[in-house]
């Protein structure tokens, strides 16, 4: 009996040595790949924001990469609006794990798209929790800082086809033109409501048709964007006055 | 039985999931457009027929006793296996069944083969055994995803086939096929219209 269980201990500990060497080798094999996938898709998704490339005729990844270096300059910002001179790689920056620090300390990355040596466009990324995951996007601004140029999400958890259509183009595109501050200058970022958008609405300009069967999702996103756009504001209103 | 045999009963007369009614779950939940569901059957393929045979091989060897945590590490290092190599060579795909690839280890139809055919069998018949059953499921998937995908949304992979002018003549994609409810009534008509055609009757 005794030797039974040794042989089982024995048997099930050779079993998982050979699935762990298994999957370290496969993932070690495996990482450089997906983080350039990774990169690559931070980078596309950019790219998409402020309306350079489009959805369904993306360019190949060479390119994207490419295209961002010669269109892109990542910047680094603090939440008093002013530009830090860190030398940091932009890319290197996680804005999840800023988000733990004491606020006056967090680096914001900020990627301006400049045409002729000018700013047309200011992209920042978004994050949040959606119903069961966190959903990462890029949310990017025309020069004037308020109307919003393109929004695109490029990593969810959400129910495909339900949360996850927040990705689809008929999604995103309905907030290009919506403005994230009100007529006195206050942030009110924009609101993603049930059902379409009642024409009437007073509220016209800030609100964004919804996804039904994806409430919980757009609730998420709402209170999301608000966040992390109050985190720039400073630096967004700077320009305006 | 003969391999063919066991190959080709899964698919229609055994089918896991319209006549032994399992793995349901994941036919609702991937199933609102053909290509995920196109995915989701190959890699559910993959892990079953790579799972069956692992652990065919080595099933003289597996103590009683603990056979269930065997088979669930065999299982659960297939699927991250299938799903880091999604992840490094189809992103696009990866990104849209997001957690369903890492579900497959829930997926009842895996253990159920191992526990129920590789561990009593040599590997070949192991092998088609999975396959066989992989690509049943795989294909009420693919049925589905393709009902779901055509009446819901008005699409084929992604491409709208439903022409504007029909739109505009006051057609409208049915909300129901794009929630897991309206994928059960269409797991409802093709288990109706097998069982119509086969015959076969729950026993009493």
């Amino acid at each position: 009996m005794q030797d039974k269980k040794f042989y089982s201990f024995i048997f099930i500990s050779i079993i998982a040595l050979v699935s762990a060497g298994l999957l370290s080798f496969a993932v070690m094999f495996l990482r450089p790949l997906q983080e350039r996938n990774e990169a690559v898709e931070k980078k596309k998704n950019i790219l998409l924001a402020v309306g350079l490339v489009y959805e369904n005729n993306t360019p190949g990844p060479d390119e994207i990469l490419q295209m961002f270096e010669g269109a892109i300059e990542p910047i680094v910002v603090n939440q008093l609006g002013e530009k830090v001179e860190s030398g940091l790689n932009v890319e290197k920056i996680n804005p999840e794990l800023e988000e733990n620090k004491p606020p006056d300390q967090q680096c914001l990355p900020l990627f301006l798209q400049k045409e002729k040596g000018q700013v047309v466009s200011y992209c920042l990324p978004v994050f949040g929790k959606g119903l069961w995951s966190t959903i990462y996007g890029y949310l990017a601004l025309e020069k004037d800082r308020n109307t919003i140029k393109g929004i695109t999400f490029y990593k969810n958890g959400e129910t495909p086809g339900l949360g996850a259509e927040i990705t689809q183009t008929w999604f995103t595109g309905n907030f290009r033109g919506k403005q994230i501050f009100d007529n006195t200058g206050n942030l009110v970022s924009v609101r993603v409501v049930k059902g379409k958008v009642d024409p009437a609405s007073p509220g016209l300009i800030h609100e964004v048709d919804g996804i039904s069967g994806a409430t919980k999702t757009c609730e998420g996103i709402n209170s999301f964007l608000l966040k992390d756009l109050a985190k720039y504001q400073v630096f967004l209103q700077k320009q305006r006055d | 039985m003969s391999n063919q045999k066991i190959f080709l009963e899964p698919i229609i007369k055994n089918n896991p999931i319209t006549v032994q009614v399992l793995g349901i779950c994941s036919s609702l939940a991937v199933t609102s457009q053909l290509k995920p569901s196109l995915v989701m059957a190959v890699s559910v393929t993959v892990i079953i027929a790579l799972s069956n045979v692992i652990v065919s091989l080595i099933r003289s060897w597996i103590p009683k006793n603990v056979r269930m945590i065997v088979e669930m590490t065999v299982i659960a290092t297939m699927v991250i296996l299938v799903d880091q190599f999604l992840r490094a060579f189809m992103f696009d795909v990866s990104k849209q069944l997001s957690v369903f690839v890492g579900l497959i280890i829930t997926n009842c139809i895996v253990l159920g083969r191992l526990e129920g055919f590789a561990l009593h069998n040599p590997v070949a018949p192991s092998l088609f055994d999975g396959l066989g059953n992989g690509i049943g499921y795989g294909l009420v998937l693919v049925i589905i995803g393709f009902f779901r995908e055509l009446l819901g949304s008005g699409k084929f992979l992604g491409a709208q086939v439903i022409p504007d002018g029909l739109y505009d003549a006051g057609y409208v994609d049915n909300g129901l096929l794009m929630l897991a409810p309206g994928a059960f009534f269409l797991l409802g008509l093709i288990v109706w219209l097998q069982r119509s055609v086969t015959g076969q009757y729950e026993e009493d």
